[in-house]
């Protein structure tokens, strides 16, 4: 799935903003400082998964007038549109979701479409900002190659590194080259034990 | 699931490849020496023949899927 056009209706400085025919692969966005690079990103992190439920007002309000909110319009893998729009209101703002068929949906209709896709994997795979992009250079190769994967995996619950460290433990489990207390060590105690009492 | 694009799709195209090649087989094999050439456990065990190391890897794949997919609904 990908975001084939947008408008935003008013989104702090952003106001009555669209693109159309998004080019499929790498877009880059380009702009000055304080152009609305971020905020940009910020608006599609909220029309898709939601404005923050407490102090929505002061979040990204519309400095340059327009409703706070506005629409995406994705293309799934068959190349059908589908049309996500929000707006400020209860709770996390009101979603309203116009699949290929013309039928329309709210939140339900749309995580349906997501699958295991959260906002917080949205946030640190598909939309991080520099400043966590700065604080990912801090986490050692473990933690990137974990936090990659993960995101590919799509199905479970469990990271990586969780896989790996519960197949080391079975392995501990079994034997230990100089362990006394793995079953495989265990045996080889007793079979020693045997040998000598035999001999 | 062997086929998909994601990460478990990617774990059992890898072992597939294991199993396929002679010299993953052989590299295996030498994963093992910890226990079948350990200077006390190697006095009693047989080092796995060709079929056996299948079987173990058919056990490896089997825990690395249960353990992907624990918690999916």
């Amino acid at each position: 799935m990908r975001i084939e056009e947008f408008h935003v209706e008013g989104f702090g400085r952003l106001a009555n903003v669209s693109m159309t025919d998004v080019p499929s692969g790498l877009s880059i966005v380009l702009g000055e400082n304080e152009a609305g690079k971020t905020t940009l990103l910020e608006f599609f992190r909220s029309i898709l998964f939601g404005l923050p439920a407490r102090k929505q007002r002061d979040f990204y309000p519309p400095l340059n007038g327009g409703r706070k909110g506005g629409r995406v319009v994705l293309e799934n893998e068959k190349g059908e549109r589908i049309i996500v729009e929000r707006f400020e209101g209860k709770g996390t703002g009101p979603l309203t979701v116009t699949l290929p068929d013309g039928s329309q949906g709210g939140e339900a209709a749309f995580r349906e479409l997501i699958g295991s896709a959260t906002d917080e994997l949205y946030g640190n795979v598909f939309a991080f900002r520099l400043t966590e992009l700065q604080s990912f250079e801090s986490l050692d190769t473990d933690k990137v190659r974990d936090a990659i994967y993960s995101a590919g995996i799509g199905i479970g619950r469990r990271t990586i590194a969780q896989v790996v460290q519960e197949l080391a433990r079975q392995r501990d489990e079994l034997f230990v080259p100089g362990g006394s207390k793995p079953a495989m060590n265990q045996l080889l105690n007793r079979l020693e034990d045997h040998g000598r009492r035999w001999n | 699931m062997r086929g998909a694009a994601d990460f478990l799709g990617d774990v059992l195209a890898l072992i597939d490849g294991i199993r396929q090649s002679p010299e993953e087989m052989a590299a295996l094999r030498g994963e093992l020496t910890d226990l079948f050439e350990h200077a006390r456990a190697g006095k009693f065990l047989i080092p796995p023949t060709h079929d056996a190391l299948r079987t173990m890897i058919d056990d490896a794949e089997s825990r690395c899927a249960d353990l992907l997919l624990e918690g999916d609904d």
